[in-house]
């Protein structure tokens, strides 16, 4: 049950419920609105302690307890998507960095859906069968684990996309007008279009 | 955020259900990917998605699939296409360069973001020695597109130096070969003939401030010896014709103050009457001159808000009274709609993941200092150079770019690292700007749940997908982001096929 007065609202939550990244998730949201910690009341239990801000309008101060119990939910969906798809999106991003590298390193695939090694949480939770793996071919899947590895690793002092080299370095100055992606240095564009970058919308004083 | 209805967790099914983020959006939930796409949803709708109760043949199924929602049909390969396509500033470097040619100005606009100086102040100006510089430096950016921006000050305070860089880049460009675009910031209180002929014969872009009906104009935009709104208006209509059909014309735009909530019709109006192809409206931001008169011109994020759906609203009447052939955009709501709408990517910097400083703007100041975007330029008017990165004729091109200052706005920028955006429905649409959060919040990831800007991008992405509801508003949306002609406007399906 929680204890509240209208300062103050703290109450205990089931963490085999609700994961702690979940309820960290939610009380971040409302950090506009109260002050917030979370404490280990007892193995697997979480206790929340909202105070609610000074100037809070009583609305706010009626409905907090009933808004952080509806974000919680959202925050558990958004966590389960998140953990069920995070190597989808990996993947996808990491194909679409790939293709812009020179041809050269970069195989044709035919990917099918993805997924990756592990099953994922609700794989497990429910028993139902992971998506198929991708169907990558050896040399892109090597590009695939240079990048992840690069990325993982790195300072980010590497510059895979070529931000940093020089006009004169990349293309000698010498390609013609829309045609960057001509010189052998060059950074890729993802399309053969796609290097000539839209003017940037006016900024102002 | 606004408070969503009571529900409890539908079981997630993992073989069908895709990525997605959800956000409740006037009494339904609409679910985004990081493709964009997007749907409005049910409460039965969104948990038949979740939990996989869809089947093929169902038409809210054969949709969903379209725009790769449905997991175990996603095709990889047309999905990484259009990720890549919406991403694509990633691969093109810096494109905008903002060149301060001297800090003086004829006005005292009681919000310049600049801190512009009196016109006495000549120590400001730019030197040609340094202007040549800053050309060969911006030369050297790999993106194969260049913006070069004028601003200040008023930038035709330093009329010699304008005409030498426009001069310098256009020679330079011939052995170049970039696509080169000339873009001057100005209140046209000094534009003449001679300067406006010599600029139209160049193809340069003019970009002035209308902030509303005269009397509101001149209150936040003083000039000492002139009427501001008469000179503005009467040069933007004349360049507004000498520009049609030309690739290269004069936009407007406004900065919205207090003084401006109250009047949100009569400034659409304004910009309707004057014939610009839409309105800006931009709210004040934490810089120069606004620190100190925020509490006079200032407001909050719902004032704004309020203020920005009067406006957005008079804005569609206008467009159902004018038709679809004669559209009339609000620019801030265009920018959003391209995103929402289509695959491509406007290319607006402070809309992007990671944001544009350093690697995709570099703002250089009057003296060849070099920073990350205007706003570190506005930050060092203030005294504070965090975002300085190097010197035009010192150091190198990769020096500026690859500088720790750089990385670390990219890093703190890209929304994958933000807690909330992250999981926000609204990623694949926004942006955050670390330069404002390092002002407002004291670090440059800032924090979203208190976040002016953060609060004003979810109220107009609220707003915009309330009124997209409505199918004549949608039709009204499309027509602002008309495609020229030969472009498709073939919408990439994203599912598996044969």
């Amino acid at each position: 049950m929680p204890t509240s007065d209208l300062a103050e609202i703290a109450f205990d939550l089931d963490e085999k419920l609700y994961s702690l990244e979940a309820v960290q998730n939610a009380i971040y949201i409302f950090t506009d609105r109260a002050y917030v910690r979370v404490e280990r009341s007892e193995p697997e239990r979480l206790k929340v302690v909202m105070t609610v801000k000074a100037g809070a309008a009583p609305s706010v101060r009626v409905e907090l307890k009933g808004e952080f119990d509806n974000e919680l939910i959202h925050q558990v969906l958004r966590q389960r998507i998140s953990d069920s798809n995070q190597k989808i999106r990996e993947f996808i991003v990491t194909k679409a960095l790939i293709s812009a590298q020179p041809s050269s390193v970069v195989s044709v695939s035919t990917p099918a859906a993805a997924a990756g090694d592990a099953p994922c949480p609700e794989c497990v939770e429910t028993g139902a069968p992971p998506a198929a793996p991708p169907q990558i071919d050896a040399a892109l899947e090597k590009e695939i684990d240079r990048l992840l590895a690069e990325i993982e690793s790195g300072d980010g002092a590497a510059d895979p996309l070529g931000v940093s080299v020089p006009w004169e370095e990349a293309f000698g100055g010498k390609e013609k007008k829309d045609e960057p992606e001509a010189a052998a240095k060059a950074p890729k564009a993802p399309k053969a279009k796609a290097a000539k970058a839209k003017a940037p919308k006016a900024k102002r004083k | 955020m606004s408070a969503p209805a009571a529900v409890d967790i539908p079981v997630l099914d993992p073989v069908k259900t895709g990525p997605f983020r959800f956000r409740k959006v006037s009494g339904k939930m609409l679910v985004t990917n990081d493709l964009g796409r997007h749907r409005l949803l049910d409460d039965a709708q969104f948990r038949r998605f979740v939990t996989g109760a869809l089947e093929p043949g169902d038409a809210l199924y054969e949709k969903l699939k379209v725009d790769g929602f449905i997991r175990d049909q996603m095709d990889f390969d047309a999905i990484a296409g259009v990720w890549a396509q919406r991403n694509k500033f990633l691969w093109q470097g810096p494109t905008l360069h903002v060149i301060v040619t001297t800090l003086r100005c004829n006005h005292r606009c009681l919000y310049c973001h600049a801190s512009a100086l009196g016109m006495a102040d000549a120590a400001t100006d730019m030197t040609e020695e340094t202007a040549r510089k800053v050309v060969d430096r911006i030369f050297e950016s790999p993106s194969g597109s260049i913006t070069i921006e004028f601003q200040g000050g008023e930038p035709l305070a330093n009329w010699p130096v304008v005409k030498f860089i426009v001069e310098y880049a256009t020679e330079k460009n011939k052995a170049a070969g970039k696509s080169l675009w000339l873009n001057l910031v100005t209140n046209l209180s000094l534009m003449d003939d001679e300067k406006l002929n010599w600029l139209l014969e160049r193809g340069v872009n003019f970009c002035t401030s209308i902030d509303g009906p005269a009397a509101l104009h001149d209150r936040n935009r003083p000039w000492s010896t002139g009427a501001s709104h008469a000179e503005a208006t009467k040069w933007f209509k004349k360049i507004d014709k000498k520009t049609r059909a030309k690739m290269f014309r004069i936009d407007a735009l406004l900065t919205v103050t207090r003084l401006s909530l109250s009047q949100p019709r009569e400034i659409v109006d304004e910009y309707a009457s004057i014939g610009a192809r839409g309105v800006f409206l931009r709210p004040l931001n934490p810089y120069g001159m606004a620190v100190a008169t925020w509490n006079k011109i200032g407001y909050g994020p719902e004032e704004f808000l309020a203020f920005y759906a009067k406006a957005l609203d008079r804005v569609l009447e206008i467009n159902k009274e004018r038709g679809l052939r004669r559209p009339f955009f609000e620019q801030t709501a265009r920018l959003y709609l391209a995103k929402i709408l289509t695959d491509d990517d406007p290319n607006f910097l402070d809309l992007r993941s990671p944001c544009g400083a350093g690697i995709g703007q570099m703002a250089y100041n009057f003296d060849g200092s070099v920073f990350t975007c205007d706003e570190g330029r506005m930050l060092n008017r203030m005294g504070d150079d965090t975002f300085l990165i190097g010197k035009a004729g010192e150091g190198t091109y990769a020096e500026s770019a690859g500088h720790p200052v750089v990385r670390a706005l990219a890093v703190a920028s890209n929304l994958d690292n933000q807690i909330e955006c992250s999981k926000c429905a609204y990623k694949p649409y926004c942006g955050i700007c670390p330069v404002q959060c390092y002002k407002e919040q004291g670090d440059i990831t800032g924090r979203m749940p208190t976040n002016s800007r953060c609060k004003i991008s979810m109220g107009v992405l609220d707003l915009l997908f309330e009124r997209l509801q409505d199918k004549r508003n949608e039709r009204i949306f499309r027509s602002w982001l008309k495609k020229r002609k030969g472009e498709s406007e073939k919408v990439v399906a994203l599912y598996q096929r044969g």
